[in-house]
């Protein structure tokens, strides 16, 4: 059978209709659902690390169905409380696997990784924002869990395609993104921001997840796009997880110098994220760093 | 003035700079000789990664790669070459990039 081709972004993220991940919903969630007095933190606590479950609840928060034409939802307990726990319940079973995925070595791409540098990326970007002392962290924390979802989108679409070019891109020692180009004419970013327009996502994570890998090129919301761009290199340098590309981006120092972070302060912003993310690490056959 | 992660720190060393708490009061004073009890302090008020006085970088990365065989040290330096190979050597941003690569591979050999 041949494998299919997309020639867009479009058409990638319309190929895909489920998202795998690796979570597993904690044992305290139904309790905290049933209980109405539970405060909504709780829930978001335990349903934020997931971009899965991100995903499917700002796309019912923002849908049609949910009278949500007028003004997009931008905060995640508000996208949780405008949902409801009953749906909420139903949302958080998400599909752990996909045989999409099962085609390609491990070496070259894992789930649990993916997951892990997703999470590592938005922690260290909530930490830089509050750092610089945004207004809304958890916006950062939103544009760090799927700047690379666009990946995910492009291994799920196109698996053998996807593997044989980051294969290729491993033994001529390129950057996975300048591969992507080579190969299909389009780049994860370019899909992610496809992705998150379709799923109604406010459209402030556009840019951040579109100029992530070039962070000169923002417009409308630099500091944003910066501190994806800079807390994509923490998780990298880190080595907590990896979506696949095993280079370190290029790094935009003078944008990174212009929202107010010296390179002396890298070291204190990577020990709050090795702090805050702990035991949130999903690990497979014991590793969690390094995968 | 270097800076490390609170789980590497030592007794005997010293600190370079205040540490206060979020009311602003100073709970651990520059100059401080580090024991047991305050590497617990810092670590029970959420320290990460305080600055030190009279170390250098390189003591500091012997500590981090002590211990670890020369057959990991030489993986460690192939997959550096390797991850920074798109970026600009010399930018100081990169190089701090770089220490805290390095460090996050040893610390990961040691746990």
């Amino acid at each position: 059978m041949k494998a299919a081709r997309y020639k867009s972004p479009e058409a990638v993220v319309k190929a895909v209709t489920e998202i795998p991940s690796p979570y597993v919903k904690p044992p305290e969630l139904d309790e905290y659902l049933l209980n109405m007095n539970t405060q909504i933190d709780k829930i978001n606590d335990l349903l934020r690390v997931d971009y899965a479950v991100v995903i499917r609840i700002f796309k019912l928060a923002n849908s049609v169905v949910m009278g949500g034409n007028e003004e997009k939802v931008l905060k995640i307990n508000d996208a949780i409380s405008s949902v409801g726990n009953l749906e909420i319940s139903r949302i958080v079973q998400v599909s752990q696997r996909n045989p999409a995925l099962d085609i390609i070595p491990p070496q070259l791409f894992n789930l649990e990784s993916f997951w892990n540098h997703s999470l590592a990326t938005a922690i260290a970007a909530e930490e830089i924002a509050k750092f610089i002392q945004e207004e809304n962290p958890e916006c950062f924390f939103i544009c760090g869990l799927l700047h690379d979802i666009g990946r995910l989108l492009m291994l799920l679409a196109m698996p053998k395609q996807y593997a044989i070019c980051m294969l290729e891109g491993r033994q001529k020692n390129r950057s996975l993104q300048s591969q992507e180009l080579r190969v299909f004419g389009f780049d994860h970013a370019e899909v992610g921001v496809e992705a998150i327009k379709e799923w109604k996502f406010p459209s402030f994570a556009e840019e951040a997840i579109e100029y992530h890998h070039t962070a000169s090129d923002a417009r409308k919301h630099p500091r944003l796009v910066t501190v994806t761009h800079l807390a994509d290199a923490l998780a990298h340098a880190l080595h907590i997880g990896q979506s696949g590309e095993v280079m370190m981006p290029k790094i935009y120092s003078q944008n990174i110098q212009e929202i107010g972070i010296n390179p002396y302060q890298l070291h204190d912003l990577s020990g709050r994220v090795i702090q805050k993310i702990g035991a949130k690490l999903i690990k497979r056959n014991n590793v969690s760093v390094a995968a | 003035m270097p800076r490390i992660r609170t789980e590497f720190l030592k007794q005997g060393l010293k600190l370079g700079e205040d540490i206060r708490d979020k009311e602003g009061r100073t709970i651990m004073a520059k100059g401080s000789t580090l024991d047991n009890a305050k590497i617990s302090k810092l670590k029970e008020n959420n320290v990460y990664c305080p600055e030190i006085f009279g170390i250098s970088e390189e003591e500091i990365d012997e500590m981090y790669h002590d211990g670890v065989s020369d057959e990991n040290s030489t993986t460690i330096e192939g997959l550096h070459s390797m991850q920074f190979s798109m970026c600009v050597g010399f930018d100081p941003f990169v190089k701090e990039l770089k220490i805290i690569s390095d460090r996050a591979l040893y610390a990961s050999l040691k746990s």
